[in-house]
């Protein structure tokens, strides 16, 4: 039987307590799927703080394990939206993502960013699948409809994005030519800027990693990523929560840029991408009295 | 704003809300029609229960297609339909709840549960 386990990345910065967040992502994970190990890979300062704000009891019914990296600072500063009416900058440290081939100490990994809550146990079934790596190809926000134009195409004439928020592998040789090449792709970011023709100067894992599913499968699309059943269902950063009605059960505001298409929306039974970080953090004590 | 104006698009925002809650459920049951057999994912249909139903009463080879067209040699047919069924009868149980839930929201915050 091969070692199974979710994984995740936190580094806290000053603005978002990213080790807050996995904890509530950890606790989402082990309600659904408990017989699944959850490992945090962060940084000494992040455990320390995590330690100090929430302790130590909470950090062991949530991770299985730690594993400390100390990943080399590299400004990548990320414009973040709480809700429609407050925007703010943050450091965003993802550049060490690819790593997480070498980091991980089980045979079938699924990593999953801090701000996707699991609600159901549909990511288990993807242990022992047919594919060396899957991830989400598609989106739906809290309205049903399909994300912008960037969120689905590197450029109108360039290549599908894969969403990195999810991604599962099995320790093999097809998952590390993957590996490898994302590596090389992050390394090599401004070449492959200027490649795929993508704008921003921001480090985005999910371009990263939608280049080296291209160019693993001899540079064409379809094949070689296994697609997560379904799609992704995501909150927006400028939506919020209006109540925790449940572990799995949310009201929410999908607030658009035309206000007068804002609607409320209940979601429930189903994993979400809370990308309004901080809604999940105004909503701590209660999402945690959900789950636990 | 004119009453009537503001009752209609009091009204379209309604129905854009039912119309959204009624895609969550659509959802919500798409996630429940998903099964994990054989190191494969299946979406338990009515067409996959019925070729599997009718494969497994002549105990043919079952070969079946999975969600991502690898297709699957099937060992054990009858396990393979108990799980599709089971499945499939909890998601449909999960919609007809809801739905009877969403008949009876007459307003924008029944529809959300508040």
């Amino acid at each position: 039987m091969s070692t199974r386990g979710f994984m995740m990345f936190a580094y806290n910065n000053e603005q978002l307590d990213y080790t807050q967040l996995a904890l509530v992502a950890a606790y989402a994970c082990k309600k659904y799927m408990p017989d699944i190990p959850v490992v945090l890979v962060t940084n000494q300062a992040s455990l320390e703080q995590c330690k100090e704000t929430h302790g130590q009891a909470i950090m062991n019914a949530a991770w299985d394990d730690i594993i400390l990296t100390n990943p080399e600072y590299e400004r990548n500063m990320r414009l973040h939206h709480d809700g429609a009416y407050h925007s703010f900058n943050a450091q965003f440290t993802n550049t060490n993502k690819h790593d997480i081939y070498n980091l991980s100490p089980f045979d079938e990994t699924i990593l999953i960013d801090t701000d996707y809550l699991c609600g159901n146990n549909n990511l288990e079934k993807l242990f022992g699948g047919q594919y060396d790596v899957a991830m989400y190809r598609d989106a739906r926000n809290l309205q049903m409809q399909e994300p912008y134009t960037t969120e689905r195409w590197l450029h109108y004439a360039g290549i599908r994005m894969w969403w990195s928020t999810v991604v599962y592998w099995r320790k093999s040789e097809e998952a590390e030519h993957f590996f490898n090449v994302w590596t090389a792709v992050k390394k090599n970011w401004e070449y492959y800027r200027f490649l795929y023709k993508f704008p921003g100067s921001l480090y985005r894992t999910d371009y990263s990693a939608s280049i080296a599913a291209h160019m693993c499968n001899g540079w064409q699309d379809g094949g070689f990523i296994g697609e997560i059943p379904n799609y992704m269902r995501y909150q927006d950063q400028r939506d919020d929560i209006v109540e925790v009605k449940g572990a799995n059960h949310w009201v929410m505001l999908s607030n658009l840029p035309e206000e007068w298409k804002n609607i409320v929306v209940e979601v429930a039974g189903e994993d979400v991408h809370m990308m309004n970080k901080k809604s999940i953090l105004r909503n701590y004590e209660k999402i945690m009295e959900e789950l636990a | 704003m004119d009453t009537r104006l503001n009752d209609a698009l009091a009204f379209a925002n309604y129905r854009l809300t039912l119309q959204v809650q009624r895609q969550n459920i659509e959802a919500r049951v798409n996630a429940a029609l998903i099964v994990s057999y054989q190191n494969a994912i299946f979406k338990s249909t009515q067409t996959l229960i019925t070729f599997v139903g009718l494969r497994a009463m002549r105990s043919d080879k079952l070969l079946v297609e999975d969600n991502s067209g690898n297709v699957i040699h099937i060992e054990n047919p009858n396990e393979f339909l108990t799980a599709l069924l089971t499945a499939y009868d909890a998601a449909m149980d999960l919609k007809q709840q809801e739905l009877q839930k969403l008949k009876s929201a007459r307003s924008t915050a029944k529809i959300v549960g508040l």
